[in-house]
């Protein structure tokens, strides 16, 4: 049997139908932990972020009013989340503006840089500010457009392009310690 | 993906950011999420039973309702043996408001009515502040 779409079974879930909310949940509930992840570098809290997130999706279902992909509002709804989340923990890594980067000694980099040029890149991002290392994901990874990133984040779009272009260049100069990664890449 | 910049160093930047998080081992998901998920949609929807009666307009007209029939117990309550008709129940309490435009001190003379009635007020509105807070839960969505 065809497996119903996604608008179908939101509605189901609008009108109360749980197993079609539920089928939301296995659909959505990957990226959305991924997420929290990114921003709470802890599974268990990523754990309770993620399942917050549907909680309150479900309750607020009947204000989703359709005009933006459901998988944005759920995004957003994520984001939010794990950001109350890092409030109340108070595990937020420190904040864009104040982050220094810390160079590496020789000692501390072990592997191979060009063999393992992702596992660098990855450390990179992991290195970066939780909230930065969430809008590098939005931007690389989810594909998400500049407008559904500035939604996502409540900041403006130009905030949002001056920030992506801010971190792309803290990066490139992270990466820069590694020249070889950068210059031989491809 | 909107790019920011042509730069030959930012578009091999660009191609090795999404490969390395393409490449990159998803989390698992913990055990029963799903299942999890739905468990506490249940516990969340029985403890908002709780507070759905006092949500919305016709809230309103419960307050009122209490607010008024506090007010007129404490009135009559003052003068008991007074209040014997509805009509002169409601004289009295028309005599502070016809008073009112000539002085408002008359009215806040009678303490009780006066202080019974503000601190009514003061508790539905910390009531209902943090009524909002416990349903709300900050989404703006």
């Amino acid at each position: 049997m065809a497996q119903p779409d996604e608008d179908t079974l939101i509605e189901k879930a609008v009108h109360g139908d749980k197993q079609a909310f539920s089928e939301l949940v296995n659909l959505h509930s990957p990226r959305i932990f991924g997420l929290a992840m990114t921003l709470l570098k802890d599974k268990d809290l990523a754990d309770e972020a993620a399942q917050q997130t549907f909680v309150k999706a479900y309750l607020n279902l009947k204000k989703f009013r359709g005009e933006s992909k459901f998988s944005g509002w759920l995004y957003r709804i994520a984001y939010r989340t794990s950001l109350d989340l890092i409030k109340k923990q108070k595990k937020l890594v420190p904040a864009s503006s104040d982050y220094q980067f810390e160079k590496l000694t020789e000692s501390e980099v072990k592997y191979e840089a060009v063999e393992h040029k992702e596992d660098w890149v990855r450390d990179c991002i992991n290195r970066l500010a939780a909230d930065d290392a969430a809008l590098i994901r939005m931007f690389y990874y989810e594909k998400l457009s500049l407008n559904d990133i500035a939604d996502t984040t409540g900041n403006s779009l130009s905030n949002v392009k001056v920030k992506i272009h801010r971190l792309r260049n803290k990066l490139k100069e992270m990466l820069e310690e590694k020249p070889e990664i950068i210059y031989h890449y491809g | 993906m909107a790019k920011q910049e042509k730069h030959p160093d930012f578009d091999k930047l660009d191609s090795l950011i999404s490969q390395a998080l393409l490449e990159e081992k998803q989390p698992d998901l913990p055990a029963d999420f799903s299942l999890k998920v739905m468990q506490k949609i249940a516990e969340a929807e029985k403890s908002e039973w709780q507070y759905q009666p006092l949500i919305g307009k016709k809230s309103w007209g419960f307050i009122a309702l209490i607010l008024f029939t506090s007010a007129l117990l404490t009135y009559f309550s003052d003068s008991p043996a007074e209040s014997s008709s509805i009509t002169e129940g409601l004289n009295k309490i028309l005599a502070p408001v016809k008073e009112l435009s000539f002085s408002w001190l008359s009215v806040f003379n009678q303490s009780a009515l006066a202080f019974s009635v503000l601190s009514i007020c003061s508790i539905m509105l910390i009531y209902f502040y943090m009524l909002t807070r416990k349903t709300s839960f900050n989404l703006e969505l």
